[in-house]
């Protein structure tokens, strides 16, 4: 047995104690012990904090296999450790990059990272298990789960954001979901963010300093919207009806205040990663701070920009993120021709009808 | 001689050649036209070319792959005509006639891939994309010249192989459906057709350069 999974075993023991220990008593003194026992454990670093509370955030239960990706497979297992470390605070400090968690499905810790039979969060399938960066990615996620789940707790966010991330997704994504959406242009805001205007980003994400729901949600669009209904089928009652037929009252009363800005949950979420990885945790920290009922408002003195200039930033971001490879006729289709053309000649050259 | 191989196969080929090119030539155009025209506002366009772009560039592998078919068996059309004496009885290498009748075959290509490429580029002027949303013209029109190329090879291969050849690849084929078919029967999780056509259409597979992204205009 290697000294590294040696030590591993003993820190995982050492957790287990700890975690059994920690769960019998108090909140507050399960804090201060736990985080404790996080600063005492060398090799436990901030990722590692983080990744526990990515975990606790989720309110998941069960036994945590963290596995260090750096070195040698050392595993701290800790069941019941989530609970222990769910009152440290939030987790948008997370800086996941050298850790692998695993909620595994059964007791005993396991020697490889991912497994094709580990079980991911409690779930198995579609997790690639058995790629540590797949597995890495889905902590980062999960870091990121936390964060949304923090954000929830403040009724203004929580009515903007309307539900957390789900840890399974690629953060990626979103923002591939974001560009999808600003194609389809079901909103006069969606198309004009998508052809570069500013202001328009930011009253498509309801970041803006002065909301007015009419310029969110436009008459025309929502009868446009109701005549693309009509057209597949779709029952209209007799209020929508007279919004097709030109009632401007009535499309208002069928479009009232949906409680969400015209982008969809990943284009939100896409800002959320944005103001997470642009302007770090601590804008966010910022953003719940304020008590400000105004989202665009908590934005700009949260991160300083005017809410145009943020959303701004945010598509040019989400443009570039969601990038896929475009077409390209490199080096790599050049060799492909050149070598299939030239092995197909040399069959041509040689082929038996020369022969015949 | 190369030259007169060339100048004969373009007299036989020019007529479809010239309208698979205009066909090209128009899809970049008639993208931005049926999109409200250059002159629309770009606030409602935008989304609709990045739309249609995706669209249309589907139609642009598969014109590839008809070009390729038909200026591959067209390569050897008059040669199978007289039986391939002609090519037996001219004193050069059979290897060197191969080249010049693959050459010859091959030239037509540009046709299509310029017309491509200038329609791509004057429907890229004639719109003002906004930051973030970019254009690959050249790179489209080389990619389809490429996957030209590549179809072209493969059919101008076929269609000098021997009836034996073909039976063969007719043969792997059969195989193929007849394992897809137990594979079914006993429950098996097995795909072969899929997985053969994913063998061929992914890098480094021949026909990787048909699949992948077309698009004239994407993020």
């Amino acid at each position: 047995m290697s000294r590294a999974r040696v030590a591993g075993l003993a820190v995982a023991s050492l957790l287990t104690l700890a975690g059994d220990a920690l769960a019998q008593e108090a909140l507050g003194a399960r804090a201060a012990r736990a985080e404790a026992l996080v600063d005492s454990l060398a090799r436990v670093d901030r990722a590692t904090h983080a990744a526990a509370l990515a975990v606790a955030a989720q309110g998941r239960s069960g036994p945590v296999a963290v596995v260090l990706r750096s070195g040698s497979p050392a595993q701290l297992v800790a069941k019941d450790v989530w609970r222990a470390f769910e009152p440290l605070g939030s987790a948008s400090n997370a800086e996941i990059e050298r850790v692998v968690l695993v909620e595994d499905g059964v007791a005993s810790p396991r020697d490889s990272v991912g497994g094709r039979e580990a079980v991911v969060f409690g779930r198995t399938g579609g997790y690639e298990s058995g790629n540590s960066e797949a597995i890495a990615a889905g902590i980062a996620n999960s870091a990121i789960a936390a964060l949304s789940a923090v954000l929830l707790k403040d009724s203004l966010v929580a009515a903007w954001l309307q539900r957390r991330f789900d840890p399974r997704l690629e953060a990626d994504a979103q923002k591939t979901q974001t560009v999808v959406e600003l194609i389809d242009g079901r909103w006069t805001s969606t198309r004009r963010c998508l052809s570069g205007s500013a202001p328009d980003c930011a009253v498509y994400l309801g970041i803006e300093l002065h909301p007015d729901l009419r310029e969110r949600f436009p008459v025309p669009d929502i009868r446009r919207l109701l005549r693309l209904q009509a057209s597949r089928g779709g029952a209209l009652d007799q209020r929508r009806y007279d919004c097709v037929d030109g009632d401007d009252s009535a499309c208002a009363e069928v479009w009232g205040d949906p409680g969400e800005p015209p982008a969809g949950w990943d284009a939100r979420a896409a800002l959320v990663l944005f103001v997470r990885e642009r302007y770090g945790a601590d804008a966010w920290r910022r953003v719940m701070a304020d008590t400000t009922r105004n989202l665009g408002a908590r934005f700009t003195r949260a991160t300083g920009q005017q809410p145009a200039a943020l959303a701004e930033q945010w598509r040019d971001w989400v443009l570039e993120k969601a990038s896929h490879t475009p077409v390209t006729a490199g080096f790599k289709e050049i060799t492909l021709t050149l070598l299939a053309s030239g092995v197909l000649l040399a069959l041509a050259a040689r082929s038996g009808r020369w022969r015949a | 001689m190369l030259k007169q191989l060339i100048r004969v196969q373009w007299s036989r080929v020019r007529t479809p050649v010239i309208l698979v090119a205009l066909i090209l030539f128009a899809l970049p155009l008639l993208m931005i036209r049926a999109n409200g025209g250059p002159d629309s506002s770009a606030v409602d366009t935008v989304g609709w070319w990045l739309h249609s772009a995706q669209v249309i560039g589907h139609a642009i592998p598969i014109l590839a792959l008809v070009a390729g078919l038909y200026l591959g068996i067209a390569a050897w059309t008059d040669d199978a005509k007289g039986g391939h004496v002609y090519a037996l009885t001219l004193p050069l290498p059979r290897e060197r006639y191969v080249v010049y009748r693959f050459l010859a075959g091959a030239v037509p290509i540009t046709v299509p891939a310029l017309c491509l490429l200038a329609g791509c580029l004057i429907a890229t002027a004639s719109v003002r994309l906004p930051s973030g949303v970019h254009a690959y013209p050249i790179a489209l029109a080389s990619r389809a010249f490429l996957a030209t190329v590549v179809c072209y090879s493969i059919f101008f291969a076929i269609a000098i192989a021997t009836r034996r050849a073909v039976l063969i690849v007719m043969g792997l084929l059969v195989t193929l459906i007849a394992a897809e078919l137990i594979a079914g029967m006993l429950h098996l999780d097995f795909d072969a057709l899929a997985s053969a056509a994913t063998l061929l259409t992914t890098w480094p597979g021949p026909l990787a350069i048909l699949a992948g992204h077309w698009a004239l205009f994407d993020v």
